[in-house]
């Protein structure tokens, strides 16, 4: 029996490695802190206000209702969310942590010329791509992400603007983002990932990646594939994007795979069946040639199967 | 014919009969763990003490003295701690000794079942702790301090989620305490991936403290 070790998948067919990827961030935080009290340390130069802290009146409501959705998206932006994602399953915190994607190092950066769609995004329109691939909109009862002016884009607006008091505009700010571990000069390895994966996650997520609902309306732990999940376009699906966010943040509390691990299980995570590329127009090849000029195992062969076709919730 | 069809359903029920009354005695022989646990809960066995000469007769636990309650734990996760006691893998306070010693597996799975079944009671009100900063704590920890939030493991309300994160509602506020200062020591090392004792290392006492006054007021349901 031939056993193929996907090493450098990536490389091979399909998507090609995104070559403009940005350089890893240069925050000290990547580095593991032998001293446990050294991780207790704030690791941005941003300390976002407390939730305690948001202030009364018609402002402060929009805001706690904008952090609610932020954290309970499926339950509170029902209309627009086709999967089981809350936004706070990516940005950790409520989206005030470093590294974690965080929220406030975001705002002052918009409006931002964005290659995913060519043109410059307000925030407004960056929030809908969050709809639209990290949760799916297109399975949803809308079938489409908030309309601009939606009082769920404007209560997460007010959200984000509020965790972001006394950031400079237009300042890159330490903890942006998810960093970018070292790729591995012997690339990666799906196979090695489903070991990491067994191992340290599927223990939350579940060994089918199907995640932990305890009761309708409540997700406790996320699913990472399948119909539940993220779909084909969403920044998560690639490998270095999804490595930069378990190198720096699973497991959960922990946050101490290696540099192998986090690119290795990232691999394993994306190499698994989720929704279509809502992008996907013409035939899966002609998507992978448009949209796929990046890190990730959309439209490679895997198993006997091409990656990308897409799965959908039972009706 | 009709003669006929009768005999053939009297045919059919008999084994039917038999199969059930059988079946019967299996489980009346064998004992209703949930009853069977009750028993050595409430009267212990040879010469293991009463559990509820520690835990208190509704397994609420004996807060003042750090004696955790048990009522409303998960039963797997129950039956591991005691397991993990009679193995060595977790320290244990002396008066649980012979506990360890005089109980077999089944029995231990039989209490465990038992503790599992009943419902969870809210611990007195802890003076001196700060409530709100607990809740704060349970709710949406403290990211700053890379200390995510007790319910993204431990559920909503800290009620608990499955066999690895136990229910912490209710739970005696200096039980609490004492197992922070076991993980942070290293004294107590069976949790699953070293994910407790990396966050307990986290906690000030200040976190301690106001965690344990939160979590000891929250009752069935986690709610206060």
């Amino acid at each position: 029996m031939k056993v193929i070790m996907l090493v450098l998948l990536g490389m091979l067919a399909g998507c090609t490695p995104d070559k403009s990827a940005p350089t890893p961030s240069s925050s000290a935080s990547t580095e593991t802190p032998a001293d446990p009290v050294a991780v207790a340390q704030p690791v941005s130069g941003h300390i976002a206000p407390k939730l305690s802290e948001i202030p009364e009146g018609p402002f402060g409501d929009s805001v706690r209702r904008g952090a609610a959705i932020f954290f309970d998206t499926p339950g509170k932006a029902a209309n627009f969310v086709g999967n089981s994602q809350s936004c706070s399953n990516c940005h950790m915190g409520g989206g005030r942590v470093a590294d974690s994607g965080p929220m406030w190092a975001a705002w002052g950066m918009y409006p931002a010329y964005r290659k995913k769609n060519n043109h410059v995004n307000t925030m407004e329109e960056r929030l809908q791509g969050c709809f639209t691939f990290s949760q799916n909109a297109p399975a949803s009862a809308s079938g489409a992400a908030p309309p601009k002016g939606d009082p769920v884009l404007v209560d997460l607006q007010a959200y984000i603007f509020w965790l972001a008091k006394d950031v400079p505009i237009g300042k890159e700010m330490p903890g942006r983002g998810f960093p970018t571990p070292k790729k591995p000069a012997t690339g990666y390895s799906v196979e090695r990932g489903k070991v990491v994966f067994d191992a340290q996650c599927a223990l939350c997520h579940g060994a089918e990646g199907q995640g932990l609902r305890t009761s309708a309306d409540h997700q406790q732990f996320p699913p990472l594939w399948g119909p539940e999940s993220y779909n084909w376009g969403a920044g998560m699906h690639r490998v270095n994007t999804a490595a930069g966010f378990i190198k720096a943040n699973m497991p959960l509390g922990k946050a101490d795979l290696s540099d192998q691990e986090a690119w290795d299980v990232a691999a394993y995570i994306n190499s698994k069946p989720r929704p279509k590329d809502p992008r996907q127009v013409g035939s899966l090849e002609d998507n992978d040639q448009k949209n796929h000029d990046e890190d990730c195992l959309y439209g490679d062969s895997h198993e006997g199967k091409t990656l990308g076709v897409g799965v959908s919730r039972a009706l | 014919m009709l003669q006929r069809m009768f005999q053939k359903i009297a045919f059919a029920v008999v084994p039917v009969g038999v199969v059930l009354f059988a079946s019967g005695m299996i489980v009346q022989a064998q004992d209703d763990p949930v009853k069977a646990g009750a028993r050595i809960a409430s009267s212990g066995f040879g010469g293991v003490p009463a559990c509820s000469s520690c835990h208190g007769t509704r397994g609420q636990g004996n807060p003042v003295a750090g004696f955790p309650a048990l009522a409303g734990l998960n039963a797997t996760y129950l039956e591991r701690q005691i397991l993990d006691m009679k193995a060595g893998t977790r320290l244990l306070n002396p008066a649980m000794e012979p506990v360890v010693q005089g109980l077999d597996a089944t029995q231990i799975q039989a209490v465990s079942a038992y503790y599992a079944s009943i419902p969870a009671v809210a611990g007195p009100a802890v003076a001196g702790g700060d409530v709100a900063r607990g809740k704060e704590l349970v709710e949406q920890g403290d990211w700053d301090r890379r200390i995510p939030a007790c319910s993204q493991c431990h559920g909503p309300n800290a009620a608990g989620i499955g066999p690895n994160f136990p229910r912490l509602a209710g739970q005696s506020a200096m039980y609490l305490a004492n197992q922070m200062g076991a993980w942070k020591r290293d004294e107590r090392k069976n949790d699953v991936n070293g994910l407790m004792s990396t966050v307990a290392k986290r906690l000030t006492d200040a976190d301690v403290a106001a965690l344990g006054a939160y979590l000891q007021s929250l009752g069935e349901g986690g709610g206060q």
